[in-house]
């Protein structure tokens, strides 16, 4: 380290943070977990959901992934990162203040998702469900996190970044620019809000979000955690510091750009699709290369793997990220995402990174960080080893499970008999054969809680054994200014160049071919140009790289331009182009047999004509509360509403979904997994009373189905004054209603709900007109439609031709 | 198919240049900070003490802005805690 002068300071760090993210790791992680075996347990026996609305599927399921997420590794990240950073810059924390906001915020923060969640308060995107005033909260905390972080980077006694601190700025930067952008939103009341993005739009945002929330809350800071305490348990520098540096800049380059492999096959534009695909792929090398550091850390140390608890949680942490790293491009390959999205193939590879890839690492800084920070040794290795153990095995049976479990549905619900039409055509087949699979995901789920609740109990007598220490270390001297001025090295030639070759590159993709030939000449000349550069100053070059490792403001610029890049670039386009296009769409006539159509999946007449004019038209009233209920009940969690254009999925579901048919819903229900069918072209398959069974009894209407039962939505009703508002949000979002829309919504509902009352009193079925479970049935009736009678005297002017009848 | 070839050469050219790139950085020693960077985590100069025997020093205890702790406050050293600090010991998990 140069030093400006030589004297000696002590340098005190602040471990009460530290202690107390570990703390709130090990609690709000066994929630998660104990969440994660409840849910299980409900899709194997349909029953635990106990007819309880806050306890149902729809609702918990999204707690869970909540808690796994930023409970749990939330609370561990920023153990690691707090421990870590202050060794790594030889500085304690700037400000015990910010730390302790930091903390008690984050908790306010989980408890506000506990309440909110099993409340029905959501906004229904997976992962981003928290509701406005809490997403508020997350983005004030992360603030205090990122100020907290980057004051202590300036106070610094070391001065060029460690790797970690990489991993952990990409983190700090790209999670705030992720979720502020995601969490765009229109109040409606103080728990309601509609997403500023509709349909495609909404869904390139989210995945772009939830994908990148894999990327840069669960991948890259774990990624740090495991260049500080892996060479730190092993006794031994990372194998590769040269391999770091390129495993970092590559692997944050490249993630954000593959949010789209989420939207395979869907109405997502095709060129957006194939970017995703191609950048998953890409992901293998810098994924791969990380993890052979990581493993490789271990030579001449091997021996450890026997006897220290320590090694083989990261050992078996890191090997999982190298299967999931593996197993995630594998998906992102178009023909195998064919087979394999919507199935439970998806849950087993998010679990494998999840349990095996954040849990074990989780734990393996955990019982190295815990006897630390309290002075004293871990009260029991036999008992950390029985936990490796029951949780590897836990984790193995629950992914053999998933991967069984997805692959039988994915060719269940594709195969055709020889003439070509659908050997499977009763979805629930598909499922049965999964009841054995999803126990046994039950029993791995259940294994990995007890021993997470063994490691549980073993760090808590390890805390009770011993005392807070308190941790020093002497300085010399204070760390020499970088040399060379920021700008200087901003707009050095590494980043002309790059960034020069991501717009030639970008000519190339989106312009005619004249312009493509001249970028292609360019991207040639540039590039012999720079070698020449390179040849001819040789070793007497800027030490560009080193130099800017050493100025902090510079680096995480050029991240965050790394970081934003792969998604200006997809996310621009989508928003600007309109998806209003009017399209023809061949719909069975009105006259058609409908059993003729579902027999055989093509109608016996059929009319083509224009459908956008009325399947472009906003929901009523009475639709968009049941829409409203749909997000509420979380049925996304089970039932995708995206018809992929494939033989078997138009077979069995109708015409293929289209971009152009989403442009008013705030938000996007696509959907990422089929427990149940497909919805989107529900609207008139059945009649209202087989949807009212459904819904108060799903094994009437469907034997064998593990749907929960919703007895409280024919009990409660639904706030007719409150629609006008709603509506009157949403027309600020786009949705053309007119003001006399806005007016009358409460006589509108009212009327078209009255429709239906009538309709099942005529089944013998007596129900409130403002009852919502009318008000689910009057949406669930219009998907894939266009707008549906709202009141008996205008039904016949109101209902298009050619809409199917129920079958 | 045609694209696909000139995506393929593309491609090639651009992982050969940044091939290139990054070996003349590495003989240009940009990188050679990293073996002294790489020992970071495995620094053992930090020291383990009860922080009640030092509760004025803690209420006191942003000396980055403020150097100048007095040394003779400094806490004595357990050298054989000092070695396990470093990772170079495996004696830090009891066995039970």
């Amino acid at each position: 380290m140069e030093a400006v002068n030589s004297q000696e300071r002590t340098i005190v760090y602040d471990d009460d943070i530290t202690r107390a993210f570990s703390l709130a790791t090990i609690i709000w992680g066994a929630v998660a977990l104990l969440l994660g075996v409840i849910v299980a347990t409900q899709l194997s026996f349909w029953q635990t959901n106990l007819g309880t609305s806050w306890l149902s599927f729809g609702r918990l399921r999204p707690l869970h992934t909540n808690a796994a997420i930023f409970a749990f590794v939330g609370n561990m990240m920023f153990a690691g990162v707090y421990y870590s950073t202050q060794r790594l810059l030889k500085a304690r924390l700037a400000s015990g203040a910010l730390s302790w906001i930091h903390f008690w915020g984050w908790q306010l923060i989980i408890v506000a998702a506990a309440l909110t969640i099993p409340l029905g308060l959501t906004q229904g995107k997976e992962y981003a469900e928290l509701i406005w005033p809490v997403d508020i909260a997350i983005a004030v905390v992360w603030v205090v996190f990122a100020v907290n972080f980057f004051w202590t980077v300036a106070i610094r006694n070391e001065k060029n970044l460690y790797v970690a601190l990489w991993f952990y700025i990409a983190t700090i930067v790209t999670v705030a620019v992720l979720h502020i952008f995601n969490s765009l939103h229109l109040p409606t009341s103080l728990t309601h809000s509609y997403p500023v993005y509709a349909g495609v739009q909404d869904a390139l945002v989210q995945w772009w979000y939830g994908h990148n929330a894999v990327a840069f809350f669960l991948t890259t800071p774990i990624l740090g955690i495991m260049y500080y305490f892996l060479p730190k348990a092993a006794g031994r520098p990372v194998y590769s510091y040269r391999l770091s540096v390129v495993h970092f800049w590559s692997l944050v380059f490249i993630y954000i750009w593959a949010g789209p492999h989420h939207l395979l096959y869907t109405a997502l534009p095709d060129w957006a699709q194939t970017l995703g695909m191609i950048f998953s792929i890409m992901l293998w090398a810098p994924s791969w290369g990380g993890m052979l550091n990581g493993l490789l850390t271990l030579r001449g140390a091997w021996d450890k793997l026997r006897t220290d608890p320590v090694i083989k949680f990261f050992i078996v942490a890191v090997t999982f990220y190298g299967m999931a790293t593996f197993e995630g491009p594998l998906l992102s390959i178009k023909s195998v995402s064919a087979l394999g999205h919507y199935t439970d193939w998806i849950i087993g590879h998010v679990h494998s990174g999840a349990l095996g890839w954040n849990g074990f690492m989780a734990f393996g800084m955990l019982y190295w960080i815990v006897p630390r920070l309290w002075k004293t040794e871990l009260f029991s290795t036999k008992m950390a080893d029985t936990h490796f153990w029951l949780a590897t095995a836990g984790i193995l049976l629950y992914v053999v499970a998933m991967w069984i479990s997805g692959v039988s549905q994915g060719l269940y619900w594709r195969a055709l008999d020889a003439d070509g039409f659908l050997k499977y055509p009763d979805f629930l087949e598909g499922l049965l054969a999964s009841s054995t699979m999803y126990q046994m995901r039950l029993l791995g789920g259940l294994l990995y809680f007890i021993s997470f609740v063994l490691g549980l109990i073993n760090l808590f007598a390890t805390i009770r054994q011993g005392s807070k220490s308190r941790s020093e270390v002497t300085v010399v001297g204070r760390p020499a200014p970088t040399p060379v001025s920021g700008v200087r090295l901003l707009f050095g030639a590494p980043v002309l160049y790059s960034l020069l070759v991501i717009v030639l590159i970008l000519v190339l993709g989106i312009a005619g071919v004249i312009t493509s030939a001249l970028a292609l000449g360019a991207l040639v000349v540039v590039t012999i140009a720079i070698i020449l550069m390179v040849g001819m100053k040789g070793g007497a070059a800027v030490r560009w790289h080193r130099l800017t490792e050493g100025h902090s403001l510079v680096f995480t610029i050029l991240v965050t331009v790394a970081v934003l890049v792969g998604g200006l670039v997809q996310i621009i386009p989508t928003i600007l182009t309109s998806s209003k296009i009017p399209y023809t769409m061949t719909l069975p006539s009105a006259n058609a047999d409908p059993a003729a159509a579902d027999a055989e999946g093509v109608p016996e007449a059929e009319s083509a004509m224009i459908v956008s004019e009325f399947l472009q038209q906003p929901y009523s009233p009475l639709e968009q509360a049941g829409r409203d209920l749909y997000i509420r009940e979380g049925c996304y969690t089970c039932h995708s509403q995206m018809i992929r254009p494939f033989r078997h999925e138009t077979l069995r579901y109708g015409e293929y979904s289209r971009v152009e048919e989403f442009i008013y819903d705030h938000p996007f229900q696509w959907g990422s997994k089929r427990t149940g069918p497909d919805l989107h072209r529900l609207g008139g398959r059945y009649p209202n009373q087989w949807h009212y069974l459904h819904m108060m009894d799903p094994r009437s209407t469907s034997p064998g189905s593990n749907m929960p039962v919703y007895p409280w939505l024919k009990n409660r009703t639904i706030d007719l004054d409150q629609l006008a508002g709603r509506m009157s949000v949403l027309r600020t979002l786009g949705v053309p209603y007119t003001d006399a829309d806005i007016a009358g919504a409460a006589q509108t509902a009212r009327s078209q709900g009255q429709l239906i009352v009538d309709d099942l009193a005529s089944q013998g079925i007596e129900i409130a007109a403002d009852s919502e479970l009318v008000a689910m049935i009057a949406y669930l009736q219009r998907l894939g439609r266009g707008p549906q009678p709202i009141a008996p005297l205008t039904a016949a002017a109101t209902e298009p031709a050619g809409t199917r009848e129920g079958s | 198919m045609d694209v696909v070839i000139i995506l393929i050469v593309v491609s090639l050219i651009l992982v050969a240049v940044a091939l290139a790139f990054f070996i003349s950085r590495l003989r240009g020693g940009d990188f050679d900070h990293g073996d002294r960077l790489s020992l970071l985590p495995l620094d053992d100069s930090e020291r383990h003490t009860d922080p009640a025997e030092n509760a004025d020093d803690e209420a006191n205890a942003t000396p980055d802005k403020e150097p100048g702790v007095p040394s003779q406050n400094r806490a004595v050293i357990d050298p054989d805690k000092k070695n396990v600090e470093a990772g170079k010991g495996d004696s830090f998990h009891g066995s039970r």
